[in-house]
């Protein structure tokens, strides 16, 4: 077997981490899906950090007029919007990486060295891309050298989560087990497929930008036209939405899970993602006359409706099911909601085209930066509420309640102020003036404050969890029908039993005469 | 003495995992080339009478790049066709002889490039050299995965029960000789 090849099932032992291994040299060694997984959901929830602190400053400085940040407003502001999302995506990819294998039962990701080389070379791209702006590089800085290592960094960042997403997308495809079609795969997997599938082709095009302004050997200047040429309509309509994908798989399983219940109607439940995923397509929006037209306006309305229609699923699920107030429940509700608050200011956007500017006379840049606010918000609500949620898989043991609440509670009313904060700015501050600007100023500082807070009583509640390891409470109510939920806790790579369930549903774990009543619905 | 026997055979590759990985990746690759391509085309249109004006690009070149290409993309469905019914002899000639014409494509864009004589700092200096030095690691992208994939069907990891990885290596293959279908009518013929 090559270098390349992923271990058959036939060959789980041989794949299993070598247990003499400390944790450190397995992660730094290893190719175990569940082992990058958590180091990337780690690591990118600790960007999104960085990226909070950025934002909190950005803030603090609106409050000072300038007073703080001076001439690094620019750089320092721009490059939190790159750290932020592309940190999330690496998070949410660490959730993909750990969850897709288990949902297939599958003892491995497909390719995992290459799993393993996007895990280091995203680490590793962003931390040069975080130094290229201490020395006034990043998207926008004044430095030329630093610039260029910025702009090739963000290439980096880019190709590597491409990779990730290749063998994120390919291990659907062709791990699965006997009998689970794609109509009967996880939403999480049927998710991870489309969203990767769709990040490939999105990330790709940006990345063509990226090379242009290597090759053209531009100035800072230059690449920083590059970059609002080229590569910032990833983070408006309908690109945006590319990345919160998954998100609505991960909301509908935990859903069907904590309510004890399946989710009606899952070919319908399958479609809508499906249409999320297609009105996410924006590498045609690349120009700012894509935006100006009536198929932008469809995408940028359409988008909300299978947002609603799963957010109308859901609650038939909490209708039908018991409610258990696990942190994971509001997390990943809100994380689809935070989704259609980036459709409303989608929907503002075109309102505006609608008078050409004049009828409404909206900060497009501002209500631009929304969207990614609120897809932002929706990536770290959707990963920190399924690690809490697959805790048992993840961690080794449930997630101890209070904490958790409280993490989610301030990560939600973070991401709540936040979003609200800059989508009114794009409303009020129009045609170029700030009035309230201290004001927003002082809620964007406060909500940054209370981010940074419920992500790291997330951190807080993790440690926890992993240090009641095994001894921690189990909730016989959490559960779930799909197969990750009848493997070993704490998962580990290549540890999949012989005697799992023959698939004949989309929920294999169900038993047997339920199962036949659900699929003849 | 290693005793062959004593061995353990490789284990079973998963059917179609090659396959979709590199259809995967390939839909990433194709994506980049077509935003540079858009981008070079929106340029153009921009530019006008301006675009590339101090330099010379001649079609024969390109003419014989894409002769080239289309005769690699035959013998690589040769491979293809080769393996799929165990013939090992033709496999590795099929794949010899795309080896060599590829080799041959990059000799001559080598050659056309400096022909061409473009200046990066003119307009749509970078762009050209984006686009055509994309398009050419493309190609030679491909001929490290062909020979790879050569290797391979060397090691005996190939057959008509799993052609997988000839299958794989065709389909980027065939991405590169569409690409450069597309560069040579876009750059070359259109200019």
């Amino acid at each position: 077997m090559t270098v390349t090849e992923t271990a058959p099932a036939s060959d789980a032992v041989a794949s299993a981490p070598n247990r003499s291994q400390t944790g450190l040299e397995r992660i730094l060694g290893g190719a175990d899906h569940t082992t990058l997984g958590r180091a990337f959901v780690l690591t990118g929830l600790g960007w999104f950090t960085v990226a909070i602190i950025a934002r909190g400053v950005v803030g603090a400085d609106m409050v000072a007029d300038n007073g703080v940040l001076g001439d690094w407003l620019a750089v320092v502001s721009n490059s939190a919007r790159v750290i932020g999302p592309l940190g999330l995506a690496g998070a949410l990819m660490g959730v993909l990486y750990v969850l897709v294998p288990l949902q297939l039962a599958s003892p491995a990701i497909s390719y995992p060295r290459g799993a393993a080389l996007a895990f280091w070379a995203w680490s590793l791209a962003m931390f040069i891309f975080t130094v290229s702006v201490a020395f006034d590089g990043g998207v926008g800085g004044a430095n030329t050298e630093a610039a260029r290592l910025g702009n090739v960094s963000l290439g980096a960042i880019l190709a590597s989560l491409s990779l990730a997403a290749v063998c994120v997308a390919t291990t659907v495809l062709t791990h699965r087990p006997p009998g689970m079609g794609l109509a009967r795969v996880p939403f999480s997997s049927w998710a991870a497929l489309l969203g990767s599938s769709l990040w490939i082709i999105t990330m790709a095009s940006a990345f063509a930008h990226v090379v242009v302004g290597h090759v053209s050997r531009a100035n800072a200047e230059g690449l920083a036209q590059n970059f609002v040429g080229g590569i910032l309509w990833m983070s408006r309509a309908p690109a945006v939405y590319v990345l919160a994908i998954p998100i609505l798989g991960i909301a509908l399983d935990v859903t069907s899970s904590v309510t004890g219940t399946r989710i009606r109607f899952y070919g319908l439940a399958q479609g809508l993602v499906g249409a999320f995923a297609v009105l996410s397509i924006g590498v045609w929006a690349q120009s700012d006359r894509s935006i100006n037209t009536i198929v932008w306006t469809l995408f940028a309305l359409g988008i909300a409706l299978p947002v609603v229609g799963i957010l109308g699923l859901i609650a038939d699920s909490f209708r039908r099911g018991r409610f258990k107030l696990t942190p994971a429940v509001p997390l990943v509700v809100v994380s689809v909601m935070f989704l259609f608050g980036s459709a409303t200011a989608g929907l503002l956007w075109a309102l505006n085209l609608a008078g050409s500017g004049t009828l409404l006379g909206f900060d497009t840049t501002l209500l631009g930066a929304a969207q990614v606010t609120f897809v932002g918000a929706s990536l770290v609500t959707g990963v920190i509420g399924a690690v809490f949620h697959w805790a048992p898989q993840f961690w080794g043991a449930e997630v101890r309640s209070a904490p958790a609440l409280a993490a989610a509670g301030l990560t939600i009313l973070g991401g709540s102020l936040l979003t609200t904060v800059v989508l009114v700015q794009g409303l009020i501050q129009r045609n170029g003036e700030r009035p309230a600007n201290q004001l927003f100023g002082v809620l964007v500082v406060v909500a940054a404050v209370m981010y940074l807070l419920g992500v790291l009583g997330a951190f807080s509640a993790i440690r926890g969890t992993v240090r009641a390891g095994a001894d921690g409470p189990p909730d016989p109510e959490v559960t779930g029908e799909t197969l990750e939920w009848a493997l070993p806790t704490p998962a580990r790579g290549a540890r999949i039993p012989e005697d799992l369930p023959e698939v004949s549903s989309p929920y294999p774990l169900a038993p047997a005469e339920e199962s036949a009543v659900k699929v003849s619905r | 003495m290693i005793d062959l026997d004593e061995i353990e055979p490789a284990p079973p590759l998963r059917r179609r995992e090659l396959l979709f990985a590199t259809a995967f990746g390939t839909a990433g690759v194709v994506m980049v080339f077509v935003t540079l391509i858009g981008a070079y085309l929106a340029a153009r249109n921009a530019a006008g009478d301006l675009w590339l004006e101090g330099s010379r690009i001649p079609l024969t070149q390109a003419n014989m790049q894409m002769a080239t290409l289309v005769m690699a993309a035959v013998t690589m469905q040769w491979a293809v066709y080769s393996i799929s019914r165990d013939d090992r002899l033709h496999t590795y000639l099929a794949l010899g002889v795309t080896l060599l014409l590829g080799a041959a494509f990059v000799n001559q864009t080598t050659f056309l490039v400096k022909q061409a004589n473009v200046v990066l700092a003119e307009p749509g200096g970078a762009l050209f050299y984006s686009v055509v030095g994309f398009q050419t690691a493309m190609v030679v992208a491909g001929l490290v995965f062909l020979v790879i994939m050569a290797f391979r069907v060397l090691a005996g990891q190939f057959s008509s029960r799993q052609p997988d990885g000839l299958s794989a290596a065709a389909v980027y293959w065939y991405a590169c000789v569409a690409t450069y279908a597309v560069v040579w009518i876009a750059v070359y013929v259109m200019k």
